[in-house]
């Protein structure tokens, strides 16, 4: 199985989920004037969004495994990992934007 | 050809799927999404003139964003806060999902064209994405003032050296310099090496990656910026790859597109989960960044190289000032223009 091809449908899959849920939602809001119903589609779409890097890294470990390219599974392996971690530290320490 | 046509028609068939899904599904749950909506509502109010204005930004950030290999953070930041007066932490919290979403469509688009280097792209986020745990947790415990002078030395150096490479580099193009040299262990071991068409200066372009050591570690750098100071880091990732590593810029630029978008997504769930994401600004700055990322991916290729360094140079220049600016200020209370 190609790495290339599977990335490139997962990142066109997440692009097009979340833009379709956040292109409704713009123009809910600017055309319809569908405040609450805009507001909670672009909540969807930016989830889908944030976990669209998430499930390409995970998609390549998967590939790799597929294909035993050891090597490239244990890279992208630990990158999976190091996220995961990431994200429960900034969890935890509540890591959040203070300028 | 056939099979183009048949990639397109598949693309636009999925593209139709999904949109009638989401019609459905909002068709059947909308009491409850309206019920869900007017809970937000309070929050947050939606602006139907300042949706095309941000929409219309977000579109030149996200193309310049594409076509420099950057997340574009350094124009959407500043932009919101001084011209569109959103505080601070809102400005970087949408600039952060607004990377993630030209990532995405940018990164795509140069996985689709055959010049981003998976490999080498994941070999890199070892480093980068560790070091922005690293950089999140030393900014934990120590400020982080001191390091914008650092960085800002690193833009100014990355910088001559783009500007002092362009000859060569394109020197190497024409004589297929890329693929004379070895490639080191790491490089071999990994099979990070690889080619791709240049349709700028029109010829293919086969490459050895080496000196692997020196841009894992320049992308770490990058990622202790991006957790510590909220720097995107990618002008470090695309300088390192291409003067540092023996990547053709292009290939750089497409690379660190398609790298970017993890770092990013890790700082953005979690603002997400918190609720720090402006959910009535989010939307235009999203669709904007990721419609200029899929223009500026058409362009990319087309460039001349020696106009394509030149200009990540002035960006790289504008960095380092910035970068030094924020430095003196939160240090000495310097304030330059």
């Amino acid at each position: 199985m190609d790495v290339n091809r599977v990335a490139y449908w997962v990142l066109f899959i997440g692009m097009i989920l979340s833009e379709i849920l956040l292109i409704s939602s713009l123009i809910l809001s600017t055309l319809l004037n569908l405040k609450s119903l805009a507001i909670i589609l672009a909540f969807f779409g930016v989830g889908i969004l944030i976990a669209t890097p998430y499930t390409r890294v995970l998609a390549i470990s998967l590939v790799s495994f597929m294909n035993r390219d050891h090597k490239l599974l244990l890279i992208s392996l630990f990158v999976f990992v190091t996220m995961m971690v990431s994200l429960i530290s900034g969890l935890v320490f509540n890591i959040v934007p203070h300028g | 050809m056939d099979l183009l046509e048949t990639v397109e028609r598949k693309k636009i068939a999925l593209i139709g799927v999904f949109a009638l899904i989401s019609i459905l599904l909002i068709v059947l749950f909308y009491n409850e999404i309206a019920y869900l909506g007017e809970a937000y509502e309070g929050k947050y109010v939606v602006n139907p003139i300042l949706n095309l204005e941000l929409l219309a930004f977000a579109t030149f950030a996200g193309f310049i964003g594409a076509i420099m290999g950057i997340g574009g953070g350094v124009i959407i930041v500043p932009t919101l806060s001084t011209v569109f007066n959103l505080p601070i932490h809102e400005a970087i919290a949408i600039s952060i999902v607004s990377v993630v979403a030209t990532s995405i469509s940018g990164g795509s688009a140069y996985v689709d064209q055959r010049i981003t280097n998976i490999r080498l792209a994941m070999f890199l986020e070892t480093s980068t994405t560790l070091g922005a745990l690293i950089g999140a947790l030393l900014a934990l415990i120590m400020p982080g003032k001191y390091l914008f002078i650092i960085f800002s030395a690193f833009a100014l150096y990355m910088g001559f050296s783009q500007l002092y490479s362009v000859k060569g580099e394109l020197r190497k193009m024409s004589a297929q310099g890329f693929k004379q040299i070895e490639p080191d262990f790491v490089s071999r071991q990994l099979n990070l090496s690889g080619n791709y068409f240049d349709e700028g200066e029109n010829v293919n372009v086969e490459y050895v990656v080496s000196g692997s050591k020196l841009g894992w570690l320049a992308s770490f750098l990058a990622g202790v910026g991006s957790g510590m100071l909220g720097i995107g880091g990618g002008f470090l990732k695309v300088s390192a790859m291409n003067i540092l590593m023996n990547v053709p810029v292009k290939v750089a630029i497409a690379t660190s597109k398609f790298m970017i978008g993890v770092t990013a997504a890790t700082s953005a769930v979690v603002y997400y989960i918190h609720g720090a994401i402006r959910l009535d600004v989010v939307a235009p700055i999203a669709v904007g960044t990721a419609l200029g990322a899929t223009v500026g991916t058409r362009v990319m290729n087309k460039l001349k190289v020696k106009w394509l360094k030149a200009t990540f140079s002035i960006l790289t220049f504008y960095l380092a000032y910035a970068m030094l600016r924020k430095g003196l200020y939160l240090i000495f209370g310097i304030q330059l223009p």
